[in-house]
């Protein structure tokens, strides 16, 4: 049986990229492993005849013609950005200066 | 206290001239100012753009050039249909102030037929919630009682409805949010198919499960707004090239007839098990008689793996949320922590304090079904499971024409009594996740109330695209009773 313990919340919140507190981890961990109780029985069903069903309609390869037509421009896509630097999202430095990542 | 006119009578008459546009936009701004501080049914009032569109169509009345259908109609969206006009957010601090730069197919289309949109209605954080109580910005409560909660996630566009604020409003359905909160105030809830109804600039969720619909007090004025909101989009790949039927003639046409002989109703015994409220299912059961008595024939029936569907759904929904709420970074829009940091401490700081506790609590899910070692034993095994629920869905509608079932298994619960306990809140939707995972298309009509004076709802599922069929099937229904035009107003006065 699968169990969801802090250290595997901490797993899953740097996986979601979520800087969750030790409130947070402590809680989630209990209510993340009754819910998965509670779901793991979907093992009792044989699915071994059957295909995964990602999606409810016979859809595939939807496709448009390749035509250009008008987006969103700089100053709309820009507009609800937090912080903005000429044109450009601004986000912090990346890589910094002695050459590490 | 006069009966409030529907969304129909109200269209005609702003046509003929009869009512004016400017004066139903002002009574409706007028009356969602004096109820809303008890409900909290909406986020925002857009009064200046409702009353600058009022002013147009009756400029095109007087000048004879008025025709949409929804002329002079008030009309209000779920909070997570974006619209240039004021902000949305989704119920969430992560988008508290964000002003979309575009319109949602939906919000053009009503506007494109002549409907005053009057402002966006308070929902679970990104529709993940079957209360309204996951919210940024407070509660909504159930007009039938404010002690209780509306149901959700389209909690505040039932209650803007149900109040008879504004005669329809745009939710959304991911796994019963347009049904279940139609059940808990009385109103009609339309989930149209899967694919029906384009989805562009509704701020995705689950999306292969969500689909905008409807929220109206009759079943002719969900068939109205469906018929200007249904349609290919080229903006959505998944809104299909279906030809759209004239769902108000049907709705017309069945109106007109007294009796529902022909009419094959499949009762499925997976939705009467034990965890029914006994006056849900009573009443329920009523209805099912009622039909019955006009010569409808109803053939029991099964639904196979059904009742893994809450189980597949949690997990389906959770991974495909994990998935689009990744978009929000702090960085292109939306909450920006100020803690500072490195990029990756930007974004993780960003989305845990812009994310309320249920979104983290599904995002955590979701993240966990797809990684690395579970995603055979969950994801995949939740898909193989979603397949066999079509399938058995497929299976009971090729020998009914409609199912019928309640809406939800009990009425509307109290605010906080289940918000301590996930899994409890998602027992809620155990009658309509289902539907969403086979794609078809259901309703929720009125069908009476409990002893504490709450309503009941009755659950109607069809084939996929056949909402003519399910329409009037509801329609028949509305038409032998008078539970529809019941109104919280009118109990108390």
């Amino acid at each position: 049986m699968t169990t969801i313990d802090p250290q595997q919340v901490q797993r899953l919140a740097k996986l979601a990229r979520l800087d969750l507190s030790d409130d947070e981890r402590a809680r989630y961990a209990g209510q993340l492993d009754t819910i998965l109780r509670y779901v793991e029985q979907l093992a009792q069903v044989d699915t071994s005849d059957c295909d995964p069903l990602a999606h409810p309609l016979p859809l595939t390869d939807v496709l448009r013609g390749d035509v250009p037509a008008p987006g969103l421009d700089q100053q709309d896509a820009l507009a609800n950005a937090p912080a903005r630097h000429q044109g450009f999202f601004k986000v912090p430095t990346v890589l910094d200066q002695t050459g590490g990542a | 206290m006069n009966t409030p006119p529907t969304v129909l009578d109200l269209a005609a008459a702003t046509r003929a001239g009869s009512a004016s546009a400017p004066e139903t936009c002002a009574a409706t701004l007028a009356a969602i100012q004096g109820a809303d501080p008890r409900l909290n049914a909406f986020r925002e009032v857009h009064a200046d753009a409702a009353i600058t569109t009022a002013r147009n169509v009756d400029r095109d009345v007087v000048a004879g050039t008025a025709s949409g259908p929804l002329a002079g109609v008030p009309i209000a969206l779920k909070d997570n249909i974006v619209t240039r006009v004021g902000t949305t957010s989704a119920g969430s601090r992560m988008l508290a102030g964000y002003r979309s730069p575009y319109d949602a197919t939906a919000a053009t289309r009503l506007a494109e037929a002549g409907a005053i949109l009057v402002g966006k209605t308070n929902c679970d954080e990104f529709a993940m919630g079957s209360s309204t109580e996951n919210c940024a910005f407070g509660p909504t409560r159930n007009p039938w009682d404010l002690e209780r909660v509306p149901g959700g996630s389209s909690g505040g566009a039932a209650v803007a409805v149900a109040a008879r604020l504004v005669p329809a409003s745009l939710g959304s359905d991911t796994g019963g949010s347009i049904r279940q909160p139609a059940s808990f105030c009385g109103v009609v809830g339309l989930k149209p198919t899967y694919g029906r109804v384009s989805r562009y600039g509704l701020i995705a969720f689950g999306s292969s499960l969500d689909q905008i619909g409807p929220i109206t007090t009759t079943v002719a004025d969900a068939a109205a707004v469906l018929q200007v909101i249904a349609g290919h989009d080229p903006a959505d790949a998944t809104c299909v090239r279906e030809p759209v039927p004239d769902f108000s003639a049907a709705v017309a046409e069945a109106a007109g007839e007294d009796h529902a002989r022909g009419l094959r109703i499949g009762v499925p015994a997976e939705y009467f098990a034990e965890g029914l409220d006994p006056e849900v299912e009573a009443a329920v059961r009523s209805a099912l008689a009622l039909y019955a008595e006009h010569g409808a024939e109803l053939v029991p029936v099964t639904l196979p793996h059904v009742d893994k569907a809450v189980a597949a759904y949690y997990v389906i929904a959770t991974a495909e949320c994990s998935s689009n709420l990744a978009r929000f970074d702090g960085v292109r829009f939306g909450h920006r922590s100020e803690q500072g940091g490195s990029i990756e401490q930007l974004v993780s700081r960003s989305r845990a304090e812009g994310f309320g506790d249920e979104v983290k609590r599904r995002i955590m899910l979701g993240t966990f079904v797809l990684s690395s070692g579970y995603y055979e034993a969950f994801y995949d095994k939740a898909l193989r499971v979603r397949r066999l629920i079509q399938q058995g869905f497929n299976a009971a509608l090729e020998r009914v024409d409609v199912l019928a079932c309640p809406t939800a298994p009990t009425t509307a619960f109290r605010l906080g009594e289940k918000a301590a306990d996930p899994l409890q809140m998602y027992l809620a939707d155990i009658c309509t996740l289902a539907v969403n995972l086979a794609g078809l298309p259901a309703i929720s009509i009125p069908c009476g109330f409990d002893s504490g004076g709450l309503p009941i709802g009755l659950q109607l599922i069809a084939p996929l695209f056949d909402e003519v069929g399910l329409l009037r099937a509801a329609q028949r229904y509305e038409g032998w009773t008078d539970w529809h035009a019941r109104c919280p107003d009118a109990r108390r006065g």
